[in-house]
């Protein structure tokens, strides 16, 4: 249709500026990944060397992104699952949810470097809150090494972007319960549907689409993990937080291996588009089916 | 769940898990009270003595006015280039009928997921090329740029919970869509800007790769560059770091706090549909 | 109306005359330095830029201390008409920038300013490739344990000078409950420089380490395959910070020692900045790293900690020139800024050219660096300045997944020597005789 085409004109503006500044300089990255570059002499040609390396060559590679889908996973069930709980919990305070939910959006506009900084000191084996929950008789949470021990390395540094990021999901899920039908409640109740049969019949398939949004912009976003990995620890303790943007970060700026960090944000753009194609399916074909 | 769980239990749970989600930041305005010898002796603890010394300090060699005015100014340029593009893309994305629909909604998702050092060198030579570095107007493009996907997103989302009617009602009085856009949906959409608003400005105002690299001098730098003042490469002074995040994070909470009514109407009329 | 505008305009005018006229008098470079501590930058400017600038009138300098400046600088560097005038860098970056064409040769000023004559030989001689000068050396600087002298004074221990002092002392602290040496690498993998340097140094040598990059032997001959599994081995006994390095970052490693926790920081005369800035309680010393091995000399690695190199596209090479000449001619400024402070360039000096007032800590680091570097044929090398970037970089980044026993030491040195094979073939060439 003409005036179909008529209508992109309204997306244009977004869309090329979007392009110019992000997409253009992407494209220029699979350029560079055919090649050695190091970010400042001419580029040679090396072919297809990059992407086996990365792919069959780098152990630190293949462990960064186990790391990211690990944080993946952590961002699909507990900021969601409690975020939700908490919006339930708030939207029955009446006039309180709107100061509810202001405050605990407030961790949402401070900077990940500050973050950062706060929860590493929070984290000193010598000089944390370890030593507060000594003085309190906790002892059980006071030997927790939450960098040291490196096995919750990743669980300590997700700890501080769900706090940072909770809140938000939470404000997200109260505006959705708020367009709920309400009248949906009061029929299930007439049918003797207990809470909890309410909550999976009647709110989960209602803040569906909210839900599976934030979803694939957690999927999506896990991709590029960078801020609070690299203020806390640069992917420390020996990889055990090493995100793949981390990685590609180190090769790029401080061994001069552009051309190979080309490749990888390469591959995992490619990745996350792949992930977030894939995931529309499953949604695609779970609202087929009756 | 009203009979189960009444209202004084609901809220003792909320302000339980409130005070503890905000000890971080209490920590942060204690610390910055304290010396940092203090700090270093016991992290967690009331300031022993009340003194603003780290302030002084923090705000002076900061620099923070300059940095407070320049942020401003591009906070102020990068909001306004987003909401123009992101309100015609939505309206355009929720309403009209548009060719590459599907792919356009996806572009935008995956764009999330861009990570801006991959492309902040291959920027900075294009940046260079049109004398756009240290400028103002060079660094609002591309922040616009960059945080335009994810609150094209939300503007989407509450666009999709204005009637469509509305609209159709001017067009047949004779209004084009740009029109209908402009004079009924936008000013239904009040809420949305502000959350959008809120939303870009947080993330302008705390990002530090870019202005880093483009904005060079004590004269141009934004506030996030003027907390890594006192980062030095080995040496960190508790207390002073403290003062600086509570300088740098108060008028973004001043902010917060003055638009937050809104925010959350824009939030709550809209939310995050797919 | 038309009066307004007109005056407006006249305004305007005159504004821009003076402001052309102005810049057309003052010709300007952007010198673009590390992040720098507030009272440091001060010193900066009282000891070097404001003198400068009064003694050059027409000559200004846009001073830039910049956090992440390795970073900033690398992505400044890829356009011309933006890039830095004069900057800092590591020694051991400046070869990439003359690879890829993008430094200016700075011989003329090399010439003009006497700095043969000036600088120490081996400082120098670190920026000249291919021919030419590329960079000039800036922090004079030497690696040193510091160390707690009341704390040891108190438990009767010596300041170890030699491997059984040194496995004593640990042994007792910690067993007195202390940690031995204070030391944190999380987020910030440069710090472990300190760790490695000190066992090539005073286990291998520094003859074996000048081969080893010399290509003339290999990371996993006896010499350095010892110090590496020396330091894994201390690792493993708690000596460095009771196996908590990677997880601790450096402030907190350096309030242990602070607050008396510690008995050692293993880093160097650097440190004195950190110090001056934090009250130290008790007495305290910094001398070389003792011995590791018997035979071979206690020793400090030393050190240039920032060079300064001038892009090839920067409009005011003179200027850039004028100010590099200046730091060394202006040695008096210098012997000032350095009582108060600030970090001694690399020019010959004694402990009473400074002048008389300095602070203790001053004079301790002082004496300590003056000591250390006093005999030419027993220095080590400092890695940020004459080990390869790549080598170094893997060695930084990999020594913890060697503490935590996720890669051999075998494997571990295979791995750094594939590395410095690959550089070695790229064309480094160790920056020492």
């Amino acid at each position: 249709m003409a005036s179909a085409a008529r209508n992109t004109l309204f997306i244009l503006p977004a869309f090329a500026l979007h392009a110019a500044v992000v997409s253009v300089p992407l494209i220029s990255l699979m350029f560079f990944s055919f090649t050695d570059w190091n970010g400042l002499a001419t580029p040679s040609f090396v072919g297809f060397s990059n992407f086996s390396r990365m792919l069959f060559d780098d152990a630190n590679f293949r462990r960064a992104l186990v790391n990211n889908v690990t944080y993946m996973l952590i961002f699909l069930t507990i900021p969601i699952a409690f975020g939700l709980l908490m919006a339930m919990l708030t939207v029955r305070t009446g006039r309180l949810q709107v100061v509810y939910q202001a405050l605990f959006f407030i961790p949402y506009v401070v900077s990940p470097a500050i973050a950062g900084k706060i929860f590493m000191m929070f984290y000193d084996p010598y000089n944390g809150i370890g030593q507060f929950f000594a003085s309190i008789g906790w002892s059980f949470l006071a030997d927790i090494q939450y960098i040291g021990n490196r096995s919750i390395t990743l669980f300590s540094i997700a700890f501080v972007d769900i706090w940072h990021w909770w809140g938000f999901v939470m404000v997200i899920f109260v505006a959705a319960l708020h367009q709920v039908d309400r009248s949906l409640y009061e029929a299930a109740e007439i049918d003797g549907a207990t809470k909890l049969q309410r909550f999976f019949h009647v709110t989960l398939p209602q803040i569906r689409p909210t839900l599976l949004t934030l979803i694939t912009v957690t999927i999506v976003g896990s991709f590029v993990t960078f801020d609070y990995v690299y203020v806390m620890t640069q992917g420390g303790p020996a990889g055990a937080s090493e995100m793949a943007s981390t990685w590609i970060y180190k090769r790029a700026f401080s061994s001069y291996e552009v051309g190979y960090a080309s490749a990888m944000s390469v591959f995992v753009c490619g990745a996350c588009v792949m992930a977030y194609w894939l995931f529309q399916r499953i949604r695609r074909n779970s609202e087929v089916m009756p | 769940m009203k009979n189960l769980l009444s209202r004084s239990a609901l809220n003792v749970i909320l302000l339980g898990v409130l005070v503890i989600h905000m000890v971080p930041i209490a920590v942060i305005f204690f610390n910055a009270l304290r010396t940092n010898e203090n700090v270093r002796r016991a992290l967690l603890s009331f300031p022993e003595s009340v003194q603003f010394d780290n302030f002084v300090s923090a705000w002076t060699t900061g620099n923070f006015l300059v940095a407070f005015i320049n942020t401003l100014v591009i906070g102020g340029g990068t909001v306004g280039v987003v909401l123009v593009v992101n309100v015609l893309a939505a309206y355009a994305l929720t309403k009209l009928p548009v060719l590459g629909r599907d792919f356009f909604i996806g572009y935008f998702v995956v764009a999330i997921a861009v990570p801006s050092f991959a492309i902040v060198v291959p920027v900075y030579f294009g940046l260079s090329a049109l004398g756009l570095v240290n400028s103002k107007l060079g660094i609002i493009i591309v922040y616009a740029a960059i945080f335009m996907p994810f609150s094209l997103l939300l503007m989407r989302s509450y666009f999709m919970g204005v009637p469509r009617d509305l609209e159709e009602a001017a067009l047949i009085d004779g209004c084009s869509e740009l029109g209908a856009l402009l004079r009924i949906t936008l000013p239904l959409a009040r809420p949305i800007i502000v959350t959008v608003v809120l939303i870009v400005f947080v993330h302008v105002y705390n990002e530090f790769l870019f202005a880093n690299v483009l904005l060079q001098g004590d004269d141009a730098r934004t506030v996030a560059l003027s907390f890594y003042k006192f980062v030095g490469r080995f040496t960190e002074d508790t207390a002073t770091i403290s003062a600086s995040a509570v300088i740098a994070l108060a008028p973004m909470l001043a902010l917060y706090f003055l638009t937050q009514r809104r925010f959350v109407e824009g939030m709550a009329a809209g939310g995050l549909k797919g | 109306m038309t009066r307004t505008r007109r005056t407006l305009i006249s305004f305007v005018a005159l504004t821009l005359a003076m402001g052309g006229v102005a810049s057309a008098q003052d010709r300007e470079i952007r010198f673009v330095w590390d992040n720098l501590e507030p009272e440091t930058k001060q010193l900066w400017h009282d000891y070097l830029l404001d003198p400068f600038e009064a003694d050059n009138p027409g000559m200004k300098i846009d001073f830039q201390p910049t956090p992440q400046v390795t970073d900033a600088v690398r992505v400044q560097m890829v356009s011309p008409t933006t890039a830095p005038d004069m900057f800092m860098a590591d020694a051991t970056e400046i070869a990439t920038y003359v690879d890829a064409g993008t430094l200016l040769p700075l011989d003329e000023y090399v010439e003009k300013y006497d700095l043969k004559s000036k600088v120490f030989p081996w400082a120098l001689g670190l920026g000249f490739m291919d021919g030419h000068y590329y960079s000039i050396p800036h922090e004079f600087e030497a690696t040193m344990m510091v160390f707690n002298k009341s704390l040891l004074d108190a438990n009767g221990w010596k300041v170890p000078r030699t491997r059984e002092e040194f496995v004593a002392v640990c042994d007792a602290a910690m067993a007195a409950g202390l940690i031995c040496i204070a030391q944190g690498s999380a987020g910030n993998i440069l710090v472990q420089q300190f760790a490695f340097e000190k066992y090539l140094t005073n286990y291998a040598g520094p003859k074996a380490v000048r081969d080893l990059f010399k290509g003339a032997v290999t990371f996993s001959s006896p010499d350095i395959k010892g110090a590496f599994e020396l330091l894994k081995s201390d690792w493993d006994k708690g000596y460095w910070n009771d196996r908590q390095s990677p997880a601790v970052t450096i402030a907190q490693a350096r309030s242990l020692w602070l607050e008396q926790r510690a008995l050692f920081l293993a880093e160097g005369t650097f440190t004195q900045r950190f110090i001056d800035s934090s009250p130290v309680a008790f007495e305290w010393g910094a001398t070389s790293w003792p011995s590791m091995r018997d035979g071979v000399p206690s020793a400090s690695g030393i050190a240039i900690g920032a060079v300064m190199a001038v892009s090839k596209y920067t409009k005011h090479a003179d200027v850039a020139g004028a100010l590099m000449g200046y730091m060394y001619e202006r040695k008096d400024l210098m012997l000032e800024g350095v009582g108060k402070g600030l970090q001694p360039r690399a020019t010959p000096f004694a402990i009473s050219d400074v002048s008389g007032d300095m602070a203790p800590s001053t004079r301790t680091m002082l004496t300590a660096l003056l000591d250390v570097t006093k005999d030419p044929d027993n220095v080590g090398y400092a890695p940020w300045t004459f080990f390869p970037t790549k080598t170094n970089q893997y060695l930084m980044e990999t020594l913890d997944t060697l503490f935590y026993d996720e890669i051999g030491l075998d494997d571990f040195l295979a791995a750094a020597q594939k590395v410095l094979d690959a550089e070695l073939a790229d064309g480094y060439e160790f920056g020492a005789p």
